[in-house]
């Protein structure tokens, strides 16, 4: 099994690898660049000092040697500063998001967990009923409806009919939780619901599987109740691909939310990187991707590692 | 009876079966119609896909004005026989903007999901059916690839090549490509250990001879159910980059773009305006996901019968 760890976490590395160089093309691709924005279109600067400038922020030089040299810098946990904003480094700016997105992805985990086990577990068992037709609809319409909708039209009516709107800065939970809180439920319920729905499906096909399973007729045969069965023996078992995707998902929990923060007004990870896309700031970007692309790689590292300690047969593939 | 008796009603019974044979569908369309029949969900989502194309080819004649008409003068009107959706701040009617506005919610998903799947496929199937080190190198690519949280690659290709819909659409199949080649990849390591595989290599059949020949015909269901799904968040991607402010630039009709945040003061005035594009979004993308649920569902069993 070692082996297959260290083949992996080799591999892991070899895509972490990959994916600097891709993230690093892909943003030197940008037209434009950050001293354009940061001087706008009324600033008629000299060329030279334009170009001094840039030799100052060192964005003149071959794109290979701003390469190596970012690299260098990543590999000693140095992730540059904002060009933007060059008192802000790049980790303290995402460093600021964090708390903001990983409270509402954490709020939207645990609100969509809450609906779709119970639910995916009683659509299961209660298998091409009126409720399971209900919930199979309601989960597929959960897919289907856009957030930024669910979002727009929540303000609209807290509004219209409530004469209510979540406050409009952010504070910490610590400081006001009162204020903190009205403003995560909206955005967390409509992320719950999304995410949730998904999860109901995957909970619902997989406690199918389980159900098929002998041991559940034996354990029938033996005399427990119905719900002892699934408490006991199915739901351990139907849980594991629950839980590997919300292992997987958790990447695109923290990086994706850019609809959901620019909506509510929330300075998360995805609306720093939203605004670093906008205004052209390299160092942002390229961190800020590359962070959340080494969160993936990593996330799904452990789960597979996770799945050769559960599963024996991958160990030797 | 007498022989010509005989003969006679021969000749009239074989004219019978003729006919029945006109009269009753074929063995295919009776299938097709047998599971048109079990699986009514399928069928609804089919007819309103049906439906939408429809009203995006023929949105000239569907819609009855140029959405891109403004007319200040009748801005922010609820629903009146003139104007079914009423008319949004610039007076342009709603209606045609959700009909029109269908051609490139289903362009862009459609094409964004044709090109990243069939590319993302062929790369799968390559892969899986190569092995080895190619194939480990090429997994590892699309690893990296994937890794890149969604948004955050169609924010950076759509701000670097500007926002058009094509570019959208270019965007949107790097996106796609590398979920789809993982499990065309996947199915077709499977397909490679089947007997049919080994005898075609044995006849000496060229690789890629095999691949189009026995591969991709296994595959081809897979692919189909894949597709379908895509297209839906394929659909929402648009929408999503449009609200954003980064989709089809303006004054191309999109729903998604007809719900930017900017627009939240009409709609206070207005309600109606977020509620259409919004619905004729969820009714595209539920048609597709069901059409693709479907699919599944009857393409499956088939698959395992063989």
């Amino acid at each position: 099994m070692t082996n297959y760890l260290i083949r992996r976490t080799i591999a892991a590395v070899i895509v972490l690898f990959l994916l600097s160089i891709v993230v690093f093309r892909l943003v030197h691709w940008l037209p434009g660049d950050v001293l354009i924005v940061k001087l706008g279109q009324g600033g008629r600067i000299s060329p030279d000092k334009l170009a001094e400038a840039r030799k100052q922020l060192g964005i003149d030089r071959p794109l290979v040697v701003q390469y190596t040299t970012w690299l260098g810098h990543i590999l000693r946990g140095d992730f540059g500063h904002s060009l933007l904003f060059p008192d802000r480094s790049v980790v303290s700016l995402y460093g600021s998001g964090l708390p903001i997105t990983l409270e509402l992805s954490l709020l939207g985990l645990i609100i969509a967990l809450l609906i779709a086990i119970p639910v995916g577990v009683i659509s299961a068992v209660q298998q091409d009923t009126w409720l399971d037709y209900v919930t199979r609809v309601a989960a597929i319409l959960g897919l289907a409806v856009p957030g930024f909708w669910l979002g727009t039209l929540s303000l609209l009516y807290g509004q219209l009919w409530f004469h209510w709107t979540p406050p409009l800065r952010y504070v910490s939970f610590a400081q006001n939780p009162g204020s903190n809180i009205q403003t995560f439920i909206l955005p967390s319920l409509i992320l719950g619901f999304g995410v949730g729905a998904g999860l109901t499906r995957i909970t619902r096909s997989s406690v199918l599987e389980a159900l098929r399973n002998d041991y559940v007729r034996t354990a029938r045969a033996k005399g427990l109740r119905s719900g002892t069965v699934i408490i006991r023996h199915v739901l351990r078992n139907s849980l594991i691909p629950v839980v590997t995707v919300l292992g997987l998902s958790v990447a695109t929990l923290l990086g994706g939310q850019v609809i959901l923060e620019q909506l509510f007004g929330l300075p998360g990870i995805g609306l720093i990187t939203l605004n670093g896309v906008l205004t052209r700031d390299y160092t942002v970007i390229q961190g800020g991707a590359l962070m959340l692309g080494a969160v993936t790689i990593f996330t799904n590292l452990i789960v597979d590692c996770s799945y050769a300690f559960l599963d024996p047969r991958i160990r030797y593939s | 009876m007498t022989s010509g008796d005989a003969v006679l009603s021969a000749s009239q019974e074989g004219v019978a079966q003729q006919l029945e044979a006109f009269r009753r569908p074929s063995g295919r369309t009776r299938r097709l119609l047998r599971i048109a029949r079990q699986k009514p969900l399928g069928t609804i989502s089919f007819v309103i896909i049906v439906v939408l194309v429809a009203t995006a080819l023929f949105a000239p004649l569907i819609a009855p004005y140029d959405p891109t008409l403004t007319n200040p003068r009748i801005k922010l009107h609820g629903s009146s026989a003139a104007h079914l959706f009423g008319t949004d701040n610039l007076g342009r009617d709603v209606f045609s903007q959700i009909v029109y506005g269908a051609r490139t919610s289903l362009w862009a998903g459609v094409t964004a999901t044709i090109f990243g799947t069939i590319l993302g496929s062929l790369i799968g199937m390559a892969s899986g059916y190569a092995g080895g080190r190619v194939d480990m190198v090429i997994q590892r690519c699309m690893d990296a690839l994937q890794a890149l949280p969604l948004i955050v690659l169609l924010l950076v290709v759509v701000v670097a090549v500007g926002p058009s819909l094509w570019n959208i659409i270019w965007a949107l199949s790097i996106g796609i490509l590398p979920a789809a080649g993982r499990i065309i990849r996947g199915n077709a390591l499977s397909v490679k250990t089947e007997t049919y595989i080994e005898a075609a290599r044995v006849v000496g059949c060229r690789p890629w001879r095999i691949l189009f020949r026995h591969v991709l015909p296994n595959v081809m269901a897979y692919i189909l159910v894949i597709a379908s799904v895509t297209i839906g968040g394929a659909i929402l991607a648009e929408a999503g980059l449009s609200f954003l402010g980064l989709g089809v630039p303006p004054p191309t009709p999109s729903w998604g773009g007809m719900l930017t945040n900017s627009g939240r003061r009409f709609f206070e005035t207005q309600p109606s305006l977020a509620l259409y594009p919004g619905l004729a979004i969820t009714i595209t993308v539920l048609a597709f996901n069901l059409l693709g649920d479907t699919l599944r569902d009857v393409l499956d069993p088939r698959l395992r019968g063989r």
